[in-house]
């Protein structure tokens, strides 16, 4: 086991940031903690590194407890914080240089070491351009190779890809996968749970500081009754045909809005095929059609009663 | 790992732009400025001597006593300081004179001395004063001696050692200028601009001010070794920036530091470290918002050498004689004063003295910046 968080109990005054959170991560794993903004997962974060103090709880860290002189286990941590933590005035490879040389002192290994990061991240071509002269996707990938430049086995990654544009979010979540198959375990936090869904072997959804659920994606999925989603373009249907639909076993809910039908069924059925068929006997015409499976967001909605973002964005497949 | 700590911090310092031009140009800009602006405040050589006249007629030759003191304080008693460039002629010609401009004025001996000029400004104004302390210690003596002949001897003595006195006060080391007030001023704010450094120490070494610093609190370095091979870098940096500007005033400005330049570095590698160590203290222990800390830091700098006699010297009198505890405590006048010390007084008592106030500053600083700052952790982010 590589990190043990028991009953961690974190405060803000009046305000319960954790609340008895605990958890473990083995080695190896691609550990996703999942919550909206403000759910704790950077204070949880935070607190495992020592930089927070905190109320009640215990953490143990490859083994020890974490401590701000634990040196040794620090040794072996990358972090790649949220803000991006750079010199303004360093340039890409002086800045990955400096935060390596906290971690390793031979100057021919971290030469080595940094060049592997910057080309880890791709920002070969960019190595002596000074920070404000970076996208903001590239300032992004030199704010996780100053955290990883140093080959740590155990990496924090704190939304380490807010603001950044689909290329280079493609290029870290690609690095992180790369990253956990060279051994390193990784804890990622993200309110994104595509991101979330797409690379984490094992996933603790947070919120209020509490956690809600835990396990594989597909665990987690299980654990609510929700199947699949169809949705349908749909330019007029009736009242009596709307009823139609909800009094279908396999239904669990059904709603229109702005053109666009969509019908939930409960966990287990697979109704697309019988949506058809209804469609023609009604003579209902339709335009297109989406069907997606229950994502993350409907896990957090039917345990929250709240959406994980404002915006949902499902990963729909369309027909 | 140090040592790497410690290069990279002179690099990120000297890539600072804006930070240069505070610490480095500026000052040498407002030297600058203030050469031009005050540039005849310090010439006092030029007033001197000054062309005068005396009619030479019988009451001149009858009074000894005034003939000699004019001679005592004219050219021709070659003296380099010399008060007065004299001519004796007679009243038509003193008259010519004055009107073409060739004299400030003319005496007209007689039981009623007569200055006369033709219009009022600083030389007439020494005149004036020059006759008026002649006249007056004249008649002091004429008193004495009618009424006590025996005290004359005494009197006269006295008037010597005053006469001693006031020469040893005036000529002392340097003579008084009020630019190099200005200059002394400047160079201890320049000094306390340092204290910008050491904002940005502290800046990147609480975990709880900035991200950066957290990064550097997550990695395996204990942070008061990065902080001092930082802010010692910080340091080298300032001292250098402080040695331009030394320079500068020595060679452009012509501010002669002599024999006394060790120990006007000494004073400024104690300032510069002050001045870090006090942007520390107020990076950590002062509550606020970076744009906050920083005006505080300009305003001890700022503030600070108004005190010290930065573009008006008369308050830093003014301020050491009404309200003595604040030029005592005012770390910004301590150093100037340092300064003023070295170049004006004989003796060190005074440098020292300053200085020693300087260190105990930055041994409260430091040790109130360790106190806050050896929190490893931190309440909040």
């Amino acid at each position: 086991m590589i990190i043990r968080v028991k009953e961690l109990v974190k405060r803000y005054g009046d305000l319960q940031a954790l609340d008895n959170l605990s958890f473990n991560v083995q080695k190896g794993e691609i550990f996703g903690l999942l919550g909206p903004n403000g759910s704790g997962k950077t204070t949880a974060i935070n607190c495992i590194l020592s930089l927070l103090k905190y109320d009640k709880g215990e953490i143990e860290v490859f083994g020890k407890p974490m401590s701000p002189d634990s040196y040794s286990s620090k040794r072996k941590i990358g972090v790649v914080m949220q803000e991006v933590a750079v010199f303004e005035v360093l340039t890409v490879r002086e800045n990955i240089d400096y935060f390596c040389g906290l971690y390793v002192q031979d100057a021919e290994r971290r030469k080595h070491l940094v060049q592997e990061a910057i080309e880890f991240t791709g920002l070969e071509g960019f190595e002596n351009f000074v920070p404000k002269k970076l996208s903001g996707g590239l300032l992004r990938r030199l704010n996780i190779a100053c955290g990883i430049a140093h080959k740590p086995e155990l990496i924090f990654m704190d939304e380490p890809t807010v603001a950044v544009d689909p290329q280079s979010r493609h290029k870290i979540l690609e690095g992180i996968c790369e990253l956990n198959r060279q051994g390193a375990t990784i804890i990622y936090t993200s309110h994104y749970m595509e991101e979330v869904e797409q690379i984490c072997s094992r996933i603790m959804i947070l919120d209020h500081g509490k956690e809600i659920a835990s396990g594989s994606k597909e665990a987690l999925k299980a654990m609510i009754d929700l199947g699949e989603k169809n949705s349908f373009e749909v330019y007029d249907i009736s009242d009596e045909q709307l009823m139609k639909l909800r009094n279908m076993p396999e239904v669990a809910e059904v709603s229109y809005r702005d053109t666009m039908l969509l019908i939930k069924s409960h966990k287990g059925s697979n109704i697309l095929e019988r949506l058809l068929s209804f469609f023609k006997q009604e003579s209902l015409p339709f335009g297109r059609i989406y069907s997606e499976q229950p994502t993350l967001n409907d896990v957090f909605l039917e345990m929250t009663g709240r959406e994980l973002r404002d915006k949902a964005t499902g990963q729909g497949v369309q027909t | 790992m140090i040592e790497r700590i410690f290069f990279y911090r002179l690099k990120t310092i000297l890539r600072d732009k804006e930070m240069v031009f505070w610490t480095i140009f500026f000052p040498i800009l407002l030297a600058s400025l203030f050469r031009i602006a005050f540039a005849n405040l310090g010439q006092t050589a030029e007033i001197f001597p000054i062309p005068t006249a005396v009619v030479d007629n019988e009451a001149f030759q009858a009074d000894s006593a005034f003939r000699e003191m004019l001679a005592a304080v004219s050219v021709d008693s070659g003296d380099s300081e010399a008060l007065l460039d004299l001519s004796r002629v007679s009243r038509e010609e003193a008259e010519e004179l004055l009107l073409d401009g060739s004299i400030y004025g003319f005496i007209v001996p007689g039981v009623e001395m007569q200055l006369i000029v033709d219009e009022s400004g600083l030389h007439q104004s020494i005149l004036g004063l020059l006759l008026d302390q002649y006249l007056q210690a004249s008649s002091t003596a004429g008193t004495v001696i009618s009424r006590n002949p025996a005290a004359a001897e005494d009197f006269m003595r006295e008037l010597e050692l005053r006469t001693s006195y006031i020469r040893t006060e005036a000529i002392g080391k340097n003579s008084p200028d009020r630019l190099f007030v200005f200059y002394f001023a400047l160079l201890a704010m320049a000094c306390f601009y340092g204290g910008y450094y050491g904002l940005i120490e502290a800046f990147d070494i609480q975990g709880n001010l900035s991200p950066r610093a957290a990064r550097i609190n997550m990695s395996p370095i204990h942070k008061l070794k990065a902080l001092l091979a930082s802010s010692s870098a910080a340091v080298f940096i300032h001292l250098c920036s402080q040695m331009v500007l030394l320079a500068f005033m020595h060679v452009v400005l012509k501010v002669r530091f002599g024999a006394q330049l060790p120990l006007v570095i000494l004073a400024t590698l104690v300032g510069s470290t002050l001045s870090i160590a006090l942007g520390i203290f107020i990076g950590t222990v002062v509550r606020g918002s970076e744009n906050f800390k920083s005006g505080v830091v300009t305003a001890v700098s700022m503030i600070g050498a108004l005190f010290a006699g930065l573009m008006l010297p008369e308050l830093k009198y003014i301020v050491s004689e009404r309200f003595p505890l604040i030029n005592r405590i005012n770390p910004v006048n301590l150093l100037a004063d340092a300064y003023y010390a070295l170049y004006f007084f004989e003796g060190f008592s005074r440098y020292s003295q300053n200085l020693l106030i300087l260190l105990l500053f930055t041994v409260f600083f430091t040790a109130a910046s360790y106190f806050f700052m050896r929190r490893r952790n931190y309440d909040s982010l």
